[in-house]
């Protein structure tokens, strides 16, 4: 029978300077952060960002590096290439329909007032509309605008938000790159490092946490990320069958694919972020065969369809269950998003909110089975 | 003569091999990896440092992977608890436990702790799902070796069995 050994008693001294130096690699630097966190948190967004890109280049750069390369530096530069050759063949090819679109909306609304925009809408719905409901749309024809107008408002000022976040994010987009090399050259070494201050006693939990968090976190991501994607490409293909079928306009078809797709980032609220200025474009828009009541209709019918994909073929299969929210938790965290950050806010809410509940439910999962909790 | 020379590039050969490599070559299940195939092993595992008596994994912890011993000695034990302990084997330099864990998620069985100043290389479900992932063939030979491992054992336990059965059976 082997020998029963018990722990050695250690110093107090030596058990607490063990703790302060494990324990001041990650408190001085969190103190700091804290400090200048006004000045320190674009910086980590755009490190968040150079993460999530790294995560998902990760597995291919080490593809590389064993099969081909056999160096990681050269297997990141051949990613690089590749990835540049990507960006700069969809820019050339998606930037003209983009930048045409949005110059003709410009034109569209900027070079009327309200007023004329106004009577051109009662025009188009008094043309689509019964003869006997036409008292009616001259009677409300003003709190509509007004309401409308709000809406439209707030509508553009998200877009507007949005298209702000969007440049800045491109102005940074050469910063994040250079984060992402880094991370992929040394990302091993950094969770290594991490590891190993990491006192023993906590170890496994903590790699098993940190193990589930990645997982649950870049499934939920990359399942937001396929869907808005779907969403996008979906409801662009549907305006432009509904153009060709029902031989009618409806402009900026690729602007209000992308932005249906951004908005389903958002529950609920975004079907119809996509759905209002689809129908708006098509009211505004001269018609040669004249407006028909049926293509609104058409409209919704055509964003409803693609709801239905997404809810039931493309997120049942790609997203996890433990992310799914109740529609009250939903409303409140996009308030909260929205009086945070504003109209982005919103629409990075639920994502985020979605990320901090995968993340503690599974350190709950982790204290637990570890008997900690 | 000429075995001097092969066995001088041989050794220089193994010269080149670091501490972490060699210590994994000498467990069956990367016994047969090339090189190349043991430095992306290295890159993925983690190297601790445990004192005397200090435990490595709880009986009944959710169990995550295999330990390598590089030097030291380490007990498997029912519990921590000296005046109540099972020690089920006390293990040294070059041998590993833990193993069953890098393909099964059960709780440990046993737990684990050190008996004098030890040093461990850790290799973690988490890192093996990563090899069977981007390096599929690399991951289907450590599989496989885990495998034999396990039928050895399990064949071993069916003597031990057979003997005891047959101790049982036997007129007192």
């Amino acid at each position: 029978m082997p020998p029963i050994v018990t722990a050695q008693p250690q110093t107090t001294t030596r058990k607490l300077l063990q703790v302060l130096l494990r324990g001041s690699q990650f408190i001085v630097p969190l103190l700091i952060v804290m400090l200048l966190w006004r000045h320190v948190a674009p910086i980590l967004l755009l490190l968040l960002l150079a993460l999530l890109l790294a995560s998902i280049l990760a597995p291919l750069t080490s593809w590389l590096e064993f099969h081909l390369a056999d160096s990681r530096l050269l297997a990141v530069l051949a990613i690089y290439g590749a990835m540049i050759l990507v960006i700069v063949t969809l820019v050339s090819f998606l930037a003209p329909i983009l930048v045409n679109e949005a110059k003709s909306m410009a034109t569209a609304l900027g070079g009327q007032s309200s007023e004329t925009l106004t009577q051109a809408l009662k025009t188009s719905l008094l043309e689509i509309m019964p003869e006997d409901m036409a008292p009616m749309v001259e009677a409300n024809m003003g709190s509509w605008v007004a309401s409308g107008g709000t809406f439209l408002k707030s509508l553009l000022d998200d877009l507007a938000g949005i298209i702000g976040a969007l440049v800045g994010l491109v102005m940074n987009v050469l910063l994040v790159l250079v984060f992402t090399f880094i991370l992929l050259m040394d990302s091993r070494k950094f969770k290594v490092r991490f590891i190993r201050t990491v006192p023993n006693a906590y170890f496994e939990m903590t790699l098993n946490l940190l193990d589930k968090i990645h997982d649950q976190v870049s499934g939920y991501l990359r399942g937001q990320g396929i869907a808005a994607a779907t969403v996008g490409v979906l409801s662009t293909i549907g305006l432009y069958l509904l153009s060709w079928l029902l031989d009618v306009s409806i402009p900026y078809a690729f602007i209000i694919g992308m932005l249906a797709g951004f908005a389903n980032l958002i529950p609920f609220v975004g079907p119809f972020v996509g759905m209002v200025p689809a129908i708006l474009a098509y009211l505004m828009t001269p018609q040669a065969s004249g407006l028909q009541a049926m293509v609104p209709v058409a409209i919704v019918l055509m964003f409803l369809i693609v709801q239905m994909i997404d809810n039931f073929f493309v997120s049942p299969k790609i997203m996890s269950a433990s992310v799914g929210m109740h529609p009250l938790v939903v409303i409140v965290v996009i308030m909260i998003g929205n009086s945070l950050m504003g109209p982005v806010g919103m629409l990075f809410a639920v994502p985020t909110f979605g990320v901090i509940k995968v993340t503690l439910a599974e350190l709950v999962w982790g204290l637990r089975a570890y008997h900690i909790l | 003569m000429r075995n001097a020379i092969w066995e001088n590039i041989f050794r220089n050969r193994e010269k080149r091999l670091s501490e972490t490599a060699f210590a994994l070559r000498q467990v069956p299940i990367f016994g047969d990896l090339s090189r190349k195939e043991l430095r992306e092993i290295e890159h993925l595992i983690h190297r601790r440092e445990y004192t005397t008596g200090e435990v490595i994994f709880h009986q009944s912890d959710p169990g995550l992977g295999m330990y390598i011993i590089i030097k030291g000695r380490v007990q498997i034990a029912n519990n921590e608890d000296p005046d109540n302990r099972i020690v089920y084997s006390e293990l040294g330099d070059g041998d590993f436990f833990g193993d069953l864990a890098l393909v099964d998620d059960s709780s440990r069985s046993a737990s684990a702790l050190a008996t004098e100043e030890t040093r461990l290389i850790a290799f973690f479900r988490p890192e093996m799902k990563d090899i069977l992932t981007r390096f599929p063939k690399l991951g289907n030979k450590i599989l496989l070796n885990l495998g034999k491992v396990t039928a050895q054992r399990l064949r071993k336990t069916n003597e031990l069995l057979l003997e005891a059965q047959k101790v049982s059976k036997e007129p007192s």
